[in-house]
């Protein structure tokens, strides 16, 4: 073989390789899906994110609502930077309850909240920042504050603290982040493909789909509302989701992370008020369990306490008018909430902030007032 | 003069063969069972159980994760029948196959003759024999290193054939996953190829390659598996693998050098240290150990003429400019394999083990055959007489028929005092059979319950017994260690006890069954399963309760007390969670003056509802002043070491009882 014809062989087999890629592409476009530019990025920091510019109309559990991430990467207008003089900017951090999925902008609570104490100081220069990011835990937060919060200037950091938030996460390498963002955005074949493998590999795994949430037939079911043994089996059932709450380990590994925040807020000198909030099971259930349902939020409370920060417990929040809205009416699922539920959060923390004198300085007054 | 017929040829490959087969399949269920069998078992089994692929073997001498191909050669015959019995005679059918295919492949590359005399002798070789009759990593690496010299030979060979040289290299891959001691072959294959691979001419290149290519593209495939083991675990095995070679080979390790990679190879050919005349089994056996010699000089003397050859081929003019023989290429082939492999783990020489060189068999036998042949092939020459032909044949053939009947009478004698139970070999594979199957019979004769496995070791990974539960699979096995603890669960549990445990014994009395089957290997109980209401002493806040504690022991200067706690799962530890107690026997001022720390029973084996027992015991200080003392105990997370606090409290610790300590 000569040399013009080895380099025609290996161009016909590299072309051959082409083709076939291609034509798989062209096949899973035709008969499958088409490329959907994805709401998350791989973040070689943060493990993901969201999609920079990412818009769309969306679908949530029989709610439509529209999606736009700011070239910033958050579910917000973009924020300026540096803050502009006479600004008072609050970063609402969290995971997806924040971002709330479901819900238009305009009616999450961290929109209402703004409007809330713009009406009340009688100020548009009051910002309140979706920093919510789905499925982040307090670890990501904090990473995210360090790394990039810092930079937006708050005056006060609101952290949201859910029951599965010591969740660990992965961080993909930087090449590896690169090269799946690209075929994420480009390619059907690739998206389609790696979304079976994974789903196969859970399932090798773990010998279900989606083991984490393995507890979502039990928690349709509704025996837990008034059953304990029941309760007590959803709770263990959900031990790789908000059930993480229940192990003391777990608890520590938030208030550890909490604490390093905190420091960060101290350093750069702006108040921290924590949100935790509950599963819809903490709001709904109407008996107790030997492992203590409510323990996750006293836990917590009294962990703040100690430290000196302001914290607010949305379970009372949402059990005083558990009987005003059904869990249907409050909840899409075990966490996330409707409409009703972001305006019932808005006004708790609106009432937190006066209560700790926190937020810009004529609210804080006010509410300092009309509480003597 | 000795010659074979077809006939001949075939009669004596069958004698070879029955007697291989009898060597290395008579009395297998005496073979040993000791801890690295019960991990590669347990490993093979899982995968014949469950159908996950393992993706690597267990940890090394050298403390890195063996690759896979162990577990799939050992998993193969569990698919069709779990039994340890099974396992251990798959493993010997690929050592009696490794004897045949020497003869498949030297018999067309060097005739009848000495091909019968090297699989004669390999078939009778101690180390093979050994090593095909148990389970260990490296014990098929002699049918493997026996398909690599073939394949490499073949590839070499008259009639050259390209898919052998492919071929070699998943041979060399096998090698190597099986012992990583066997990366120096290596560097032996791609010399001995530097060696001997004809350079094609420049339009025949491409397709020259294509075998490496291919054997390359074979080599890796057999690798994937390991591969996609170590990403996840962030390449630390494979960059531990790839620097070891290094440092053994270019900068010598950490061992210490010596020679005994020389004397390992020579040993090997002979098995001198298996029957030394000092042991049971070198007593009890024919004392022809001079033979060991003779054969260790047959080999010496054939290694120093294959490395010879070439000098020999450069000073005979009427050669000069000929390619060289294929034989004395085979000869020179065959040293190298066995000289590289051992100048190359010189530096390292401490470390040297008998598995570490398996590779060399059967090179040492095939260089022996090839060259007692020459000397057989230059006797029967013209120049020699009738009378004397016969005498070097007797000569030199003698020594090493004799040697082959000895090496098979010894082992013969070795199945016999194993039979007896004269040669104690520790656990042996009829042991744990019959364990298995008397657990087998009661899981099924008491269906959906739990086997808790009472005796040494509180883990399936550090139990003698821990093979159990992967062949009573489905059934859930747990293992709590005798003195340590006990469970006591919701429901029904059949218990083997297999060491001297009083608190357990009592207790399984009391409350369960003893079943018929007592043996001296293990004592049967079942326990049907019940739940018991108490109100607890304490409540950790990772679902645990104290239910009752009980101290005995005189607290005085010197005396061991005993700690027992009955605590209550209230819910199910996560996943990798381990959780470890600790007991503190505290003075007035607050400080520890005994301790004593442990998982009592393994965190994997608590499950929600059930009930455990744990057992600490506190050494008292022989010099402890009388006075109050308290004992607390407590819980943690290991090996970050969180400790758990008690429900809606931050005390991490639960004070137990006070204790007064007289004056003497």
């Amino acid at each position: 073989m000569t040399r013009k014809q080895l380099a025609q062989n290996l161009a016909l087999a590299l072309g051959s390789i082409l083709f076939m890629l291609l034509l798989i592409e062209g096949a899973t476009r035709l008969l499958l899906t088409k490329p959907q530019p994805s709401r998350f990025q791989l973040s070689p920091l943060l493990g993901w994110e969201w999609t920079p510019g990412y818009e769309a109309v969306e679908h949530y559990k029989g709610a439509d609502y529209h999606i736009a991430i700011s070239q910033q990467g958050l579910r917000n207008e973009t924020v300026a930077i540096p803050k502009p003089a006479g600004t008072y900017r609050i970063i609402a951090l969290g995971d997806s309850i924040v971002a709330a999925p479901g819900v238009a902008q305009e009616n999450t609570f961290v929109k209402q909240l703004e409007h809330q104490l713009q009406a009340q100081s009688a100020s548009s220069a009051i910002e309140v920042v979706n920093a919510g990011t789905d499925d982040y835990g307090t670890e990501q937060e904090l990473i995210w504050l360090r790394e990039r919060g810092l930079a937006y200037e708050p005056d006060l950091l609101i952290l949201h603290i859910y029951l599965n938030d010591s969740r660990s996460f992965g961080r993909p390498a930087p090449l590896v982040a690169r090269f799946s963002n690209f075929f994420d955005q480009h390619s059907a074949a690739y998206t389609f493909y790696k979304n079976l493998l994974n789903r196969r590999l859970v399932a090798q795994e773990t010998g279900q789909r989606d083991f984490r949430f393995r507890y979502r037939d039990a928690l349709e079911a509704g025996e837990w509302v008034t059953d304990s043994a029941a309760l007590s089996d959803l709770i263990q059932e959900a031990d790789q989701d908000w059930g993480l709450a229940w192990y003391d380990q777990k608890l520590l590994r938030i208030e550890e992370l909490v604490l390093q925040i905190a420091a960060i807020a101290g350093e750069n000198d702006f108040p921290l008020l924590l949100v935790i909030f509950p599963v819809s099971v903490q709001v709904y259930a109407q008996v107790d369990t030997p492992l203590d349902l409510t323990g996750p939020q006293y836990e917590l409370v009294t962990f703040a306490g100690r430290e000196g920060l302001p914290v607010l417990d949305l379970l009372p929040v949402l059990r005083a008018v558990k009987d005003d809205y059904t869990a249907d009416a409050l909840f899409f699922d075990q966490v996330h909430l409707k409409p009703p539920g972001h305006a019932l959060v808005a006004t708790a923390i609106g009432e937190a902030m006066g209560h700790y004198q926190l937020g810009p300085p004529s609210v804080a007054k006010n509410e300092h007032a009309s509480d003597e | 003069m000795v010659k074979t017929t077809r006939l001949t040829g075939i009669g004596l490959l069958l004698l070879i063969g029955m007697l291989a087969a009898y060597l290395r399949f008579g009395g297998l269920a005496y073979s040993p069972i000791g801890s690295q069998q019960s991990i590669l078992l347990r490993i093979a089994a899982n995968f014949a159980n469950t159908g996950k692929l393992p993706l690597a073997a267990a940890k090394s001498a050298a403390g890195m994760i063996n690759p896979p191909l162990i577990e799939y050669l050992i998993a193969l015959p569990l698919f069709f029948q779990r039994s340890l019995l099974t396992a251990v005679r798959f493993q010997a059918l690929l050592s009696l196959a490794a004897v045949f295919a020497l003869y498949l492949f030297s018999k067309p590359l060097f005739g009848r003759r000495p091909a019968l005399l090297a699989t004669l002798l390999f078939a009778t070789s101690p180390w093979a024999i050994y090593y095909g009759r148990f389970l260990h990593t490296a014990s098929p690496i002699p049918l493997f290193s026996t398909l690599l010299l073939g394949s490499l030979l073949r590839s070499f060979g008259n009639g050259r054939r390209p898919h052998y040289l492919a071929l070699s290299f998943l041979w060399l891959a096998a090698i190597t996953q099986l012992h990583l001691g066997a990366l120096v072959l290596i560097p032996t294959f791609l010399f001995i190829l530097l060696l001997f691979w004809r350079k094609p001419p420049q339009e025949e290149w491409p397709t020259a390659l294509k075998p490496f290519a291919a054997g390359l593209a074979l080599f890796l495939l057999l690798y994937l598996p390991y591969f996609l083991f170590d990403r996840a675990a962030g390449f630390g095995n494979l960059r531990a693998i790839l620097d070891a070679p290094f440092s053994l080979i270019v900068a010598g390790g950490e061992t210490a050098a010596g020679l005994a990679p020389f004397s390992l190879a020579l040993e090997l050919a002979s098995g001198s240290h298996l029957f030394a005349p000092d042991t049971p089994w070198g007593a009890a056996v024919w004392p022809w150990f001079a033979l060991i010699p003779i054969v260790q000089v047959f080999f010496a003397a054939a290694f120093v003429y294959a490395l010879l050859l070439p000098l020999y081929g450069r000073f005979r003019p009427q050669h000069k400019g000929q390619a060289m023989p294929f034989r004395h290429q085979a000869l020179l082939i065959l040293a190298l394999w066995i000289l590289i492999p051992v100048l190359l783990s010189l530096p390292t020489a401490a470390a040297a083990s008998h598995d570490a060189f398996l590779y060399l068999l059967p090179a040492p036998f095939l260089l022996i055959a090839l060259v007692v042949d020459e000397i057989l092939a230059f006797s029967s020459g013209r120049m020699v007489s009738r009378a004397a032909r016969w005498a070097v044949t007797a000569v030199i053939l003698a020594p090493l028929l004799a040697l082959a009947l000895w090496q098979a009478h010894a082992y013969h004698t070795r199945l016999t005092l194993l039979a007896s139970g004269e040669l104690a070999t520790g656990r042996q594979v009829v042991d744990i059979e019959r364990i298995i199957a008397r657990n087998r019979a009661h899981l099924q004769a008491y269906p959906g319950c739990d086997l808790v496995m009472l005796g040494k070791g509180d883990h399936a990974d550090t139990a003698p017994l821990g093979l159990v539960e992967d062949f009573v699979y489905p059934a859930q096995v747990r293992f709590v260690a005798a003195g340590r603890g006990l469970i006591l669960p919701q429901q029904c549990t059949l218990y083997f006890v297999t060491a001297t445990d009083p608190l357990a014994e009592s207790w399984l009395a009391a409350n369960g069954q003893a079943l018929p089957s007592q043996a001296a290997d293990g004592r049967s109980y079942y326990v049907a399963g019940r739940e018991t209401a108490a109100v607890p002493l304490a409540i950790w806040r990772n679902g645990l309760e104290l239910l009752d504690f009980n101290l005995e022991g005189t607290p005085a200067p010197g005396q061991q007390l005993t700690l027992q706690y009955t605590w209550h799962v209230i819910q199910k530890p996560l996943p990798d969670s381990h959780y470890h107690f600790f007991n503190h026997f505290l003075d007035e001022s607050g400080n520890i003056v005994a301790q004593e720390d442990g998982p009592g029973v393994q965190t994997l084996y608590w499950q929600r509802g059930d009930r455990f027992m744990t057992q600490f015991y506190l050494n008292l200080p022989a010099d402890l002043p009388p006075g109050d003392y308290t004992i607390q105990t407590g819980v943690y997370t290991w090996p970050d070491l969180r400790r758990i606090r008690l429900r809606r409290s931050q005390a991490t610790t639960f004070w137990v009882t006070a204790v007064e300590v007289a004056a003497p």
